[in-house]
């Protein structure tokens, strides 16, 4: 740029070649006669050159800066980028793990309610099965049918086999690390529940958490994340999964 | 250099030859790498270079096959039957097996060494396993030749898997893949089926065996999807690189129109009453009939699908509908409807009924020796006399009693989505002498348990024919229900027959050989039937004893048949009433029926005054 402009004012001399790069010099034998009309104009010329040599270092700063603030964007896209791809693989690890544990709670669940199971129960209750019904209508208000008490002879049968239950938590032979910790003291928390003294229900709810987390790599979750429940309802994610 | 500068003459007359030479032959090799490696330029970003380009970019990328999740089988009140679950298989790859391994301390997170040995252990108490098969399946027995690929352990929960991989023994490495769970055991087992991993190999997902699992496989099974993206050398994903995700489409849910609790009432009875009499096997069919809905198809042995090698091949389906026997006596309600819609008989029109009656030089006899009786039409069906019902029989033509059989649905398929049988029935023109007549009382042709319930629908639900179905809807991922649609009720016979017919079928449970039948509170209407059953070899080496009622008879409800076949012990011991009555209590139940407001009123069985006689 500064050459160029250092051109620029060389061109007002009608013989351009003569001062012109290497040429200069050969020029310069006949080139006094021309030139010394021209001496005059010369005089601002030497100050562009001291102006350019000026405006040198802070151009080039200009230019290394502006390098590396590229070069730092870039890293610093990098770095996220990268972060929000381990963020990723964690709240996926975060959702498999939660899906599994669902998984796991919705087969216990359709194993208490296979019809053998609840049947099984319920005779354990004592329950037996119902004599005759009789119904009443409501729009005429007459009753149909005579309704008999059930007889205590009436259980239910257990012909079909029961299923068998889901294996949940680690097989017994296990020591006693993590499952058998993350059984007992659940029952102690809902037992301390119902306790009127209340005194120890939060250290025993304190000790069901901590063998929870210590039974499975359930991630931690706040109060106010589980709300009540055992699975944290689902929540919004930032924009920032970096997909 | 330097050991030019002794002879300072002769190094300056040699030196230009000698330096270029040196030059020369530097020159050359320069030009030979450049020839090369220009070469190999050309070669590389010349001729092929998006073949280099592909292959350079095939070598980063990876694709992953996404597996469809199976969808589920469902009961009418959407409980699961069937439904996928997630396992993990345990594999060692004995080739990074180190005797101490390196891992991080749980719960301080210092890095710890651990003996193969101590590893092995607890890996041990995870699995539940003894320690000396793990070091079987891990550490090689031949040192020089490692297996890459062994079973350490199969199926296990994500619970014990995740507890295993953190123990961190080298070279083990679990595999997901999904396993079917059948929550319910054998309820419902043979309707819904099972895989089987035939086919694993090829596509690596289990498919339909058997039941619904097989004839559904094109709605629950679902399309599988890939992944691909770029991974780097250290494995992983680069990102910002290509990626490309096919979802999986997911398997459609099946909803059946089975009511799970029936359904087990209905094999808790049909057990109990194959234990009774030790019989070869005992099925009962629950049916909606307005709807023609199945609300349970239960069996006496019934196939656990979780374990489906445990039971004998017979009974990994439904007997209800592959098992085809002789009806007996509840194929004369389509004798009896086919005469009254005819209009050849009446249900009050007198009869003289004797204990054995001889036509074409045919003798039918009945099976209780009896006197002669003067009776009603109706009050024959309620005895089940097959002396009284050839009477009323022989008054059609074979082709009349054919074609209304075949109205009835006797002899054609039932598709409900399940392996059937659909009988044996010849026309006329096969049928020898004997043949012909005893038709009437349902010998000489086959039908499943249910043919009998859609025949008894039909008559019962006003002369309307309703298909049987199992399958309610099919429900997408996201949740639309594709109900599937229901055919259009035919009517067979006219509302007068039915109404007839549904007098007389109560006037067996009051009077007749079905009073073990009733129901308290309610009016109940149906048919006993013992036929005689046909042995593989030729003739008849057992029976098969049935009953089939509906409720209310007024307007039919719910219809359920019980069917025995071949009972062990005396013939007049056998019954099965008391199984309908208990599964009919609990359908009752189940939809909340309200007890019949009306009175009884079924036909006079006897001429005259006299309505009791002698059964023998």
């Amino acid at each position: 740029m500064a050459v160029q402009t250092a051109e620029r004012v060389h061109e007002r001399p009608q013989h351009p070649a003569m001062v012109d790069g290497s040429a200069a010099l050969a020029a310069v034998p006949t080139a006094p006669p021309v030139a010394a009309p021209e001496a005059p104009a010369r005089t601002p010329l030497s100050i562009v050159p001291a102006a350019v040599r000026n405006r040198r270092m802070p151009f080039i700063a200009l230019c290394f800066s502006v390098l590396l603030a590229a070069l730092a964007s870039v890293l610093v896209l990098n770095v996220q980028v990268a972060s929000g791809q381990y963020e990723l693989v964690a709240l996926r690890g975060t959702e498999q793990t939660l899906a599994q544990e669902n998984e796991a709670l919705a087969q216990q669940v359709q194993n208490l309610e296979a019809p053998q199971n609840l049947a099984a129960r319920a005779s354990k209750l004592g329950m037996v099965v119902p004599g005759a019904v009789a119904s009443i209508d409501l729009g005429t208000g007459k009753v149909s049918g005579v309704a008999t008490p059930a007889t205590e002879d009436t259980t239910v049968t257990s012909n079909v086999a029961r299923p068998e239950a889901p294996q949940t938590g680690l097989p017994k032979a296990k020591a006693p690390a993590s499952v058998p910790a993350a059984a007992a003291p659940e029952h102690a928390g809902s037992a301390d529940a119902t306790d009127p003294s209340g005194a120890e229900a939060p250290a025993g709810a304190g000790a069901e958490a901590a063998a929870r987390e210590e039974a499975s790599d359930r991630p931690a979750f706040t109060e106010a994340e589980l709300n009540g429940g055992s699975i944290p309802a689902p929540a919004q994610q930032g924009a920032d999964s970096g997909e | 250099m330097a050991r030019t500068t002794p002879r300072g003459s002769v190094k300056t007359a040699q030196d230009p030859s000698t330096g270029t030479r040196r030059l020369r032959a530097g020159l050359a090799i320069v030009l030979a790498l450049m020839v090369l490696v220009g070469g190999r330029l050309f070669f590389v970003q010349g001729l092929d270079p998006q073949a280099y380009a592909q292959a350079a970019l095939d070598n980063r990328l990876k694709t992953q096959p996404i597996a469809p999740v199976r969808g589920d089988i469902l009961d009418s009140q959407g409980r699961v039957l069937a439904t996928s679950v997630v396992r993990y298989d345990l594999v060692a790859d004995q080739k990074f097996v180190k005797d101490v391994f390196a891992r991080k301390n749980a719960e301080d997170g210092t890095r710890e060494e651990v003996a193969l040995e101590d590893g092995i252990a607890e890996l041990a108490a995870v699995l539940g396993r003894d320690a000396d098969s793990l070091t079987a399946a891990i550490v090689p027995a031949d040192p020089a030749k490692p297996k890459r690929y062994s079973y350490v352990a199969k199926g296990v929960t994500p619970e014990v898997r995740n507890a295993a991989m953190k123990i961190g023994l080298p070279g083990l490495v679990s595999e997901q893949h999904s396993e079917r769970n059948y929550p319910n055991g054998s309820v419902a087992g043979p309707i819904i089926g099972f895989l089987s991993a035939e086919n694993k190999a090829e596509t690596g997902i289990e498919s339909g065996a058997e039941g619904l699992e097989l004839s559904q496989e094109s709605h629950l099974a679902g399309t599988a999807g890939s992944r691909t993206f770029e991974v780097g050398a250290d494995g992983v994903r680069i990102p910002m690189a290509t990626l490309e995700e096919i979802p999986a489409v997911d398997g459609q849910d099946v909803r059946l129109t089975i009511n799970n609790d029936i359904q087990w009432a209905a094999q808790e009875a049909v057990m109990a009453k194959r234990n009774q009499f030790n019989a070869q096997w005992v099925n009962a069919v629950a049916l909606d009939m307005k709807t023609g809905r199945i609300l349970a198809l239960a069996d006496s042995t019934s196939v656990d699908p979780s374990d489906p090698g445990a039971t004998d091949a017979q009974f990994r389906t439904s007997t209800t509908v592959t098992q085809a026997f002789e009806p007996g006596s509840t194929g004369k309600l389509a004798t009896f409807a086919a005469a009254l819609e005819e209009g050849v008989v009446t249900p009050e029109e007198e009869f003289s009924v004797p204990n054995s009656y001889t036509v074409q030089k045919e003798t039918i006899n009945d099976s209780l020796k009896h006197a002669t009786y003067p009776m009603t039409a109706a009050g024959i069906f309620a005895r089940s006399y097959n002396t009284g019902t050839v009477m009323v029989g022989e008054r059609l033509t074979n082709e009349q009693r054919y074609e209304w059989f075949k109205k009835f649905g006797i002899g054609s398929k039932l598709d409900i989505g399940l392996p059937s049988n659909k009988g044996i029935f010849v026309p006329p023109a096969a049928w020898d002498r004997r043949q012909q007549f005893t038709t009437m009382f349902g010998q000489a042709y086959t039908q499943t348990a249910l043919h009998t319930a859609k025949i008894f629908s039909t008559i019962g639900n006003h002369g309307l024919q309703v298909e049987p179905r199992l399958i309610d809807a099919y429900i997408d991922p996201d949740g639309t229900e594709h109900p599937v649609e229901e055919a259009e009720p035919r009517r067979v016979v006219s509302e007068e027959t039915s109404e007839q017919m549904r007098r007389m079928m109560e006037t067996v449970v009051l009077e007749g050989t079905a009073q073990g039948a009733a129901i308290e509170g309610y009016r109940v209407g149906g048919k006993t039937g013992t036929g005689q059953a046909a042995s593989p070899t030729g003739g008849y080496d057992g029976h098969t004893s049935s009953f089939a009622g509906m409720v209310p008879i007024d307007d039919p409800q719910y219809l359920v048949v019980v069917t025995m076949h071949r009972p062990q012990g005396n013939w007049r011991s056998w019954g099965v009433q008391d199984t309908f009555k208990s599964i009919m209590s609990q359908v009752l139940n189940t939809y909340n029926v309200p007890p019949s407001t009306t009175e009884p009123e079924g036909y006079k069985v006897f001429v005259g005054d006299q309505q009791k006689y002698s059964w023998e």
